[in-house]
Formats: structure tokens, C-alpha cells, sequence
């Protein structure tokens, strides 16, 4: 969160200052970035990845930024859109529709190094896979990021109430395979 | 009594309706409060934590790794002028221009027009000068499979019909001819 993101912008749209600028935003919002995709592709390396080309999108794209949007919303947006592409380009690849391959990453998560949920946890994980991506995306963003439904409405161009109603059917549906499990 | 004064009095004394604090809640507010209400009661059962694991030190790298991404990225898309790349490939245009020009008009000629071009006489005076150096027995080595016999060259080759022969016969200077048989 920068004090001053006019400011801040302009410094990142000036090639004398850009670099600077930029590692400045790479460090105050790589963790929150990197979470935020390793929710969606679960894999670590995956992740990495995604960071990586999410970061050089954000590079390249800067300079055409309109400020519609917060800084924080537009480059959240670039990171589910190069998730989302991530995981349907490795689905098409093996043939596979995006659910199934998303319920192939969460039946593996124990023998994943990266991964070190109890039982519950992987359960959970579980449960999201079974949901429709952008129910996965809301969920994983109210409940883990704890964002305001404004701010993400902002990032997946959503009306709150749209978002509201998105993420009570994501609760009840994981609450219910909870249950069909336990 | 101002009106807005008496109202404010009103609410004071709790004569005024509930409505009239001059507070508001969003639009469709609270048709929605009650899925939110079970939503975060629901979620209160599920754990805070992915389970997600990185491996140590990992988001002290991945700026250096992002920036000499970016470096490579920057020379990929380096740009180049059209006027620059136009400059380029004018000296090869000419060339093959010059090359295209010389080959149309002398090249095709000479293979194409060679013996219409040269006249009886230039032909007379290239064998009177002796520039022909092939006497008959060199000129037979390079045809040795063709018979040159009286009989072939007059039944074969020429295929002359006597009525051909005698306007032939008609047609030239009989002197010559009589010269001939002498």
C-alpha cells in the first residue's frame, strides 16, 4: 500500500525512476501475489512461474495504465487472468477438462514437498476444488485474503451483490462436502 | 422554530420515527444479511491455514530471478525503426533491381535472338576471317553418330516432293547452276 499512489504511478511511468519503483512493488507485493496464485494452481513451482509472468505483465503494462482501477486491484486482476490461462493451457495439454485437472493437483497434495496441511486442510482444499473457478477465486479471497467485497468486485469486475451471493453458494457447498466426507 | 432544528428536538425526545436518525445501509442490504450471517458461521469450522508450504529463502530470490527476467525481456522486444530496417535492405534492393534489369534486357536477348540478330554477311566474313578453326574431319568427329550420306541427307532430311525441286529449278539463274555442274 503506497501512501501516495499517484505519485507512485508516475514514478513507475518514468524510465528514469521505473526500476526503482518497481522493485519497490515487487517487494511490498510479491507475498501477497504469490498466495494469492498458489491458491489457484496449487503447485509451487506452478506458482513461481505465474509470479514470474505476472510481474514482467505488470512491467510491460504499466506504462499504460489509466489508473481506473487501484494499483493493488489491476495487478491482482493480472495475476488470476495469468493463473486462470496457467492452469487451462496444462489441462488442454493433458486433454482434460480444468476440473479434473484441478481435482488431480488436490489428490496429490500429500505427496506434494510443498505441502504440509493436516487432514482438514487438505479436505478443505478439496472441497474448493470441487467448486466452479470463480467460485474458487471469491472464496479463496474473502476467506483467506480477507479482502472487502469492493475490492474484489474491482478485481474480477463483479457486482458486490453478484460476489455476496457467489460466495455464500462456495461456503454451503464446501460445508456440504465437509459433511459427505466426515 | 426552524424546521430542521424542531425535527432534531423531536429525535432528542424519541418522538421521531427510528427512520429519521439519518443513517443508511447499502441497497438490497439486508436481503443479504442473513447468507452472510451463515456463511461466517459455517466458515468458523474451517481452518485458517492452506497448508501451503514454500521452500526457505524463497522470497528473498525471487527478485533477482524477476529482474534478470526482465533484463532478457527488455533486449527480446528491443525495438527497431522502420527507417532503420528500410536503410537496411536498400542496398540489397538495388542489387537485385540492377541484377533483375541486366538479366530482362541482355540476357534474355542474347539466348533468345542470338541468330535472327546476325546477319549473312557477319556470319561470311567470321569464316572468311578464319575465326572457324573446325576443318571437315573435326566437324565429323563431333557428329559421330549421324550418317551424312547423299542418300540420307536427300530422302530424309530435305524430303523434297519434285514438284518442289522443279519450281526450285525455275525459280534460280541457270547460269549459275551450269556453272555448278562444270
Amino acid at each position: 500500500m503506497f501512501t501516495d499512489e499517484v505519485a507512485f504511478i508516475e514514478q513507475l511511468q518514468n524510465a528514469k525512476t521505473k526500476e526503482k519503483a518497481f522493485r519497490e512493488l515487487v517487494a511490498t507485493y510479491k507475498e501477497r501475489l504469490y498466495w494469492h496464485i498458489r491458491k489457484i494452481v496449487i503447485s509451487h513451482d506452478d506458482a513461481d512461474d505465474v509470479l514470474q509472468n505476472t510481474f514482467i505483465k505488470i512491467f510491460r503494462g504499466i506504462d499504460n495504465f489509466k489508473q481506473e482501477s487501484k494499483l493493488f486491484s489491476w495487478m491482482y486482476r493480472i495475476a488470476t487472468n495469468e493463473s486462470i490461462y496457467f492452469i487451462n493451457k496444462r489441462a488442454k495439454e493433458r486433454n482434460v477438462d480444468i476440473s479434473d485437472y484441478q481435482d488431480k493437483l488436490t489428490s496429490n497434495l500429500e505427496s506434494d514437498q510443498w505441502f504440509s496441511g493436516d487432514e482438514i486442510q487438505v479436505l478443505l482444499q478439496k472441497a474448493i476444488a470441487t467448486l466452479p473457478p470463480k467460485q474458487q477465486m471469491v472464496f479463496n479471497m474473502k476467506y483467506f485474503d480477507e479482502l472487502k467485497y469492493k475490492e474484489i468486485a474491482d478485481i474480477l469486475d463483479l457486482s458486490e451483490g453478484a460476489l455476496k451471493a457467489s460466495y455464500f453458494h462456495a461456503v454451503k457447498k464446501i460445508e456440504a462436502f465437509l459433511k459427505t466426507v466426515n | 422554530m426552524r424546521k430542521d432544528l424542531e425535527n432534531m428536538f423531536n429525535n432528542l425526545d424519541g418522538k421521531a420515527k427510528k427512520q429519521q436518525h439519518g443513517f443508511s445501509v447499502p441497497t438490497n442490504y439486508f436481503d443479504s444479511v442473513e447468507d452472510q450471517f451463515f456463511a461466517d458461521l459455517a466458515t468458523n469450522q474451517f481452518p485458517k491455514e492452506t497448508g501451503h508450504q514454500v521452500p526457505s529463502n524463497y522470497f528473498s530470490t525471487v527478485e533477482e530471478r524477476l529482474f534478470s527476467q526482465l533484463e532478457f525481456a527488455e533486449k527480446e522486444v528491443k525495438v527497431i525503426s522502420l527507417r532503420t530496417r528500410i536503410l537496411r535492405y536498400i542496398p540489397t534492393a538495388a542489387a537485385a533491381s540492377v541484377l533483375l534489369f541486366f538479366g530482362l534486357n541482355y540476357l534474355t536477348l542474347t539466348n533468345t535472338n542470338i541468330f535472327e540478330n546476325i546477319s549473312s554477311t557477319e556470319i561470311e566474313n567470321w569464316i572468311s576471317e578464319d575465326y572457324l578453326t573446325l576443318n571437315p574431319e573435326s566437324f565429323s568427329a563431333q557428329f559421330v553418330d549421324a550418317d551424312f550420306t547423299e542418300t540420307s541427307l536427300l530422302e530424309d532430311d530435305l524430303s523434297l516432293t519434285d514438284d518442289e525441286i522443279f519450281d526450285y529449278l525455275n525459280t534460280i539463274d541457270n547460269t549459275v547452276l551450269l556453272t555448278e555442274i562444270e
